[in-house]
C-alpha cells in the first residue's frame, strides 16, 4: 500500500510516515504543503492521503475538495488540532473519510488507515478469507488451513496488496508503485522474487493454487475451480 | 459614602420647596383676609361712632346742657363681650361713658385715622376716637352749627381675630393638601422617568460571559440624558467583545501549536516504541525527542513573552520606565547575533550612530532587535550582509534592519504580523520558526508608542522599519546627518 502524508510539521511527517512503515508495512510518500500534495496526486496513485487540515499554501480542505472534484477515490484520513464539531463536519462534508485530532495516537492513527484502505477497497472485514488462506490485517498474520506461514514484510505486503485486489489482475508496475515510496523502478526485478517466495510458501503443499501468473499482465489472487468469487468470499 | 437615593433627595427638595412657598402663600392670604377683615370692622367702628352723635342732645326742657340717651345705642355685635365707649363734651367734661369703659390703658396711643388697640381683660379691642364732632340736634332750628362733642368708640376684635383665624386654617389645609398631591406626584413622575433606566440595568444585568450581545432598550435609547450611558455601554461590549474574539482566535491557535508540538514528541515516542530497536536507534529517537522539546520550550517561551508584551500594551498607564541608551541596545544585539551570523557567513553592518533615549525596558528593545536581526540572517544568502541603520529626527529615531534575503512574496506581506503566521517561501518552511517573532517586535514597538512598517520585495531583500519616540539632545539632527554621511561601522562576524 502506497500512502501519502501531507503535513508541514517536519518532524510530525517523519514519525507517521514512520509508523505506518514500519507498523503497518506501507510505502510512504511525504508532501510539506497542498500545493505539492495535488502535484503528487495528480502523477502517483496512492491508496491512502494522511493529510494536515492547517497547510500552507493550500489548506486541507481545499485538497480534499480538489481531488473529490477530480473524481478520486482514495481514502483520506485527516490530521486535525481543531476538535470543534463544525470543522469536523466540515471536512467530512467536504470529502474526507476520517480524521484523528492531535495529539493522535500512532497506534490509532495505523489502524484507522488500515481500516480506511480495506474499506477503498471494498473489504470491511479485517481478515480475508479465500478458500482456507487467511490474512489477518490486524495483526498481520497469515494461515493456510492450520499452517501459520511466515512471511518477510515484503511478501506481506505483496500478498496483502494482491487480497485487496482479489481476482484482478495486478501488474508489476502497480504492484512496485503501491508498495515503494519513490524510485520503485530500481526495484523492478525484486517483484518476481517476492512472488516466488509467496507462491512457495502458499500453494506449495496446498490442494490449490490460489496465486496466479499471466504471463505479459501480472498477478491475480483467486480460486480457478469456476467458483464465482464473490461466493467464495461470502462463504465462511 | 452613605447613599443617597434619587428619589429621596429630589422628594426632599421638592417637599421643602413646596412648604415654603405653601407658607408664604398662607401668610399672604392671612394678612389680605386680616386686612379686609379690619377695613369693613373700621368702617362699621366708624358708623357706630357717627352714630353717637344722634344720642346726644338737647334735653326737652331748652336746657343748654346736653344730655346722653342710650336707649338708641348700636346693639353689640358680641353681647360676651360688649363695645364700649366714651362721650367728652367741647370743654373736655365726661358726658357719657359705657360700663366697661376705663379710658385707654397707659402707654396706648392713637394712632393713623385716630385709631387705637388695646387689651382689656384679656380681649384686644380697637377704639376709634372722633373729635369734635357735631350733634345732630340743634339747639334752635336755624341752622347754626351744632355743639361738638368727641367719641370714643370701641368694639372687641374677637370676631376678627376669629375669621382671621379660619382663614389661616382653611388655607393652610389646603396648602398642605396640595403639598401632599405634589409630593406624591413626584414621586410617581420620578419611578416613570426613572423606567427606562431601570430597563437599562436590567438589559445590562442580561450581559453574561456566554451572552455578549446588548441592545439598549428603546425607551432609554430615546432618553437623551440617558444616551451617553447608553453609548458608553454599547462601546464597551463592542470593544470587550473584540477583544474576547482576539483572544480567543489566540488561544485557539496556541492550542493549535500546542498540540502539534504534543503531537509530535508523542508520535516520536510511539515510533521508538513501535518495534524493538537497537541501542543507536534509541539514541538517535532520544536526541530527536530532545530537538522536539527544546522547541516546544522556546513555543512556550515565546509565547509568554508576546503575552507580558500585551499586557504591557494594554496598561493605561503605561510604567514608570527608565531612559535607554539605544545605541548600546542595538550594539548589545549584534554581539548577540554575531554567532549567527558567522555560522550562516552573513555580515552584520551598523550603520549610523544615535544617543537618542527612549523610555523603555532595555530587554524589550533588545528583544525586538535581536528578533529582526535573527529574522534577516535566517532569511539571508551567505556571504551577503545585514544591516541595522539608525537615524534620527527630531522627537523619534527611526531604525531598519535591511537584509538581502529571498523576500516575502506579495500575498504574504499583508499579514506578517499576524501570530503564528509562517511564510510559505521554502526557507520560511526550512527555518521551522513559530510565526511569532514579527508579533512580538509590534506588539512591544506599538507598546512604547513607536510604529513597524515591513517592506520585501521577493529576490531583493526585506526592510524592516522602526520609529520609536526618542528624547534625542537638541543638535540631534546635525549629528544624524553627519553619522549618515560617514562609512558604515562593520561588526566583526
Amino acid at each position: 500500500m502506497r500512502v501519502l502524508v501531507v503535513e508541514d510539521e517536519k518532524r510530525l511527517a517523519e514519525n507517521v510516515a514512520r509508523g505506518l512503515r514500519d507498523g503497518a508495512g506501507y510505502a510512504v510518500d511525504h508532501a510539506p504543503d497542498g500545493e505539492e500534495a495535488l502535484f503528487s496526486l495528480a502523477s502517483t496513485e496512492y491508496d491512502l492521503i494522511v493529510l494536515d487540515l492547517m497547510l500552507p499554501r493550500r489548506s486541507g480542505e481545499e485538497v480534499v475538495r480538489r481531488l473529490r472534484k477530480q473524481g478520486k477515490t482514495v481514502p483520506v484520513l485527516v490530521l486535525t488540532a481543531r476538535d470543534e464539531r463544525e470543522s469536523v463536519v466540515a471536512l467530512l462534508n467536504a470529502g474526507a473519510d476520517d480524521y484523528v485530532t492531535k495529539p493522535f495516537d500512532l497506534g490509532e492513527l495505523i489502524a484507522r488507515a488500515k481500516a480506511l484502505i480495506r474499506r477503498g477497497k471494498g473489504q470491511a472485514a479485517s481478515v480475508f478469507k479465500l478458500a482456507d488462506l487467511e490474512i489477518d490485517n490486524g495483526s498481520r498474520q497469515v494461515r493456510r488451513g492450520k499452517r501459520e506461514l511466515a512471511l518477510t514484510p515484503m511478501e506481506y505486503r505483496v500478498l496483502e496488496y494482491l487480497a485487496h485486489r482479489q481476482g484482478a489482475v495486478v501488474s508489476k508496475t502497480e504492484l512496485l508503485e503501491h508498495l515503494y515510496d519513490y524510485n520503485w523502478e530500481k526495484f523492478s526485478n525484486v517483484i518476481e522474487v517476492y512472488i516466488s517466495g509467496l507462491r512457495r510458501k502458499i500453494d506449495d503443499g496446498a490442494s490449490e493454487r490460489l496465486i496466479h501468473t499471466l504471463r505479459g499482465h501480472g498477478y491475480v489472487l483467486r480460486q480457478e475451480a469456476g467458483v464465482p468469487l464473490a461466493e467464495t468470499g461470502a462463504r465462511r | 459614602m452613605r447613599p443617597r437615593s434619587l428619589t429621596i433627595r429630589i422628594l426632599l427638595w421638592v417637599v421643602l420647596l413646596d412648604l415654603g412657598l405653601a407658607t408664604l402663600l398662607v401668610a399672604i392670604g392671612v394678612f389680605a383676609a386680616r386686612t379686609e377683615l379690619i377695613s369693613s370692622f373700621d368702617s362699621s367702628l366708624r358708623q357706630k361712632t357717627l352714630s353717637l352723635r344722634a344720642l346726644v342732645r338737647y334735653p326737652e326742657n331748652n336746657s343748654p346742657r346736653l344730655i346722653f340717651d342710650p336707649t338708641g345705642l348700636p346693639p353689640s355685635a358680641d353681647p360676651a363681650h360688649p363695645d364700649m365707649f366714651a362721650i367728652y363734651l367741647a370743654d373736655g367734661t365726661l358726658l357719657a361713658k359705657s360700663d366697661g369703659w376705663n379710658g385707654l390703658p397707659s402707654g396706648t396711643r392713637y394712632s393713623s385715622g385716630d385709631f387705637a388697640r388695646f387689651r382689656q381683660a384679656g380681649v384686644p379691642f380697637r377704639a376709634l376716637l372722633l373729635r369734635n364732632i357735631e350733634i345732630l340736634d340743634r339747639e334752635d332750628e336755624s341752622g347754626s352749627a351744632g355743639a361738638k362733642i368727641t367719641v370714643v368708640y370701641a368694639s372687641p376684635l374677637l370676631a376678627v381675630r376669629e375669621r382671621v383665624w379660619h382663614v389661616g386654617l382653611y388655607l393652610g389645609a389646603a396648602a398642605l393638601f396640595l403639598l401632599g398631591l405634589a409630593a406624591s406626584l413626584t414621586v410617581w413622575t420620578i419611578r416613570r422617568s426613572l423606567s427606562p433606566l431601570h430597563e437599562l440595568t436590567n438589559r445590562a444585568g442580561r450581559i453574561t460571559v456566554r451572552q455578549w450581545s446588548f441592545e439598549a432598550p428603546p425607551a432609554a435609547a430615546a432618553t437623551p440624558e440617558l444616551r451617553p450611558l447608553t453609548h458608553a455601554l454599547e462601546t464597551l461590549i463592542s470593544r470587550l467583545h473584540a477583544a474576547f474574539a482576539s483572544q480567543r482566535e489566540f488561544t485557539s491557535d496556541l492550542a493549535h501549536e500546542l498540540k502539534t508540538a504534543v503531537a509530535i514528541i508523542k508520535s516520536s515516542l510511539q515510533v521508538l516504541l513501535q518495534a524493538p530497536r537497537t541501542a543507536r536507534e534509541y539514541q538517535a529517537g532520544t536526541e530527536a525527542l530532545l530537538g522536539d522539546c527544546e522547541r516546544l520550550e522556546s513555543l512556550v517561551e515565546r509565547m509568554l513573552r508576546l503575552t507580558r508584551a500585551e499586557q504591557f500594551a494594554e496598561q493605561a498607564v503605561p510604567k514608570r520606565m527608565p531612559a535607554t541608551d539605544l545605541m548600546s541596545t542595538c550594539e548589545a544585539s549584534l554581539s548577540r547575533v554575531a554567532a549567527l551570523g558567522a555560522s550562516k557567513h552573513v555580515q552584520l553592518i551598523l550603520d549610523g550612530s544615535t544617543n537618542a533615549q527612549v523610555q523603555a525596558d532595555p530587554d524589550d528593545l533588545e528583544l525586538v532587535w535581536v528578533n529582526l536581526l535573527d529574522n534577516a540572517v535566517r532569511y539571508s544568502m551567505p556571504r551577503s550582509t545585514v544591516t541595522l541603520r539608525l537615524q534620527d529626527a527630531v522627537g523619534s529615531t527611526t531604525l531598519s534592519v535591511e537584509d538581502s534575503g529571498e523576500g516575502i512574496p506579495a500575498a504574504d506581506l499583508p499579514h506578517v504580523f499576524e501570530r503564528f503566521r509562517r511564510g510559505t517561501g521554502a526557507f520560511a518552511q526550512s527555518a521551522g520558526g513559530f510565526g511569532l517573532g514579527l508579533a512580538i517586535c509590534k506588539t512591544i514597538v506599538e507598546a512604547y508608542g513607536g510604529s513597524i512598517a515591513l517592506e520585501s520585495c521577493p529576490g531583493k531583500g526585506t526592510c524592516v522599519r522602526i520609529q520609536l519616540p526618542s528624547t534625542a539632545s537638541v543638535e540631534n539632527p546635525v549629528v544624524a546627518t553627519r553619522s549618515l554621511a560617514s562609512t558604515p561601522t562593520t561588526l566583526k562576524s
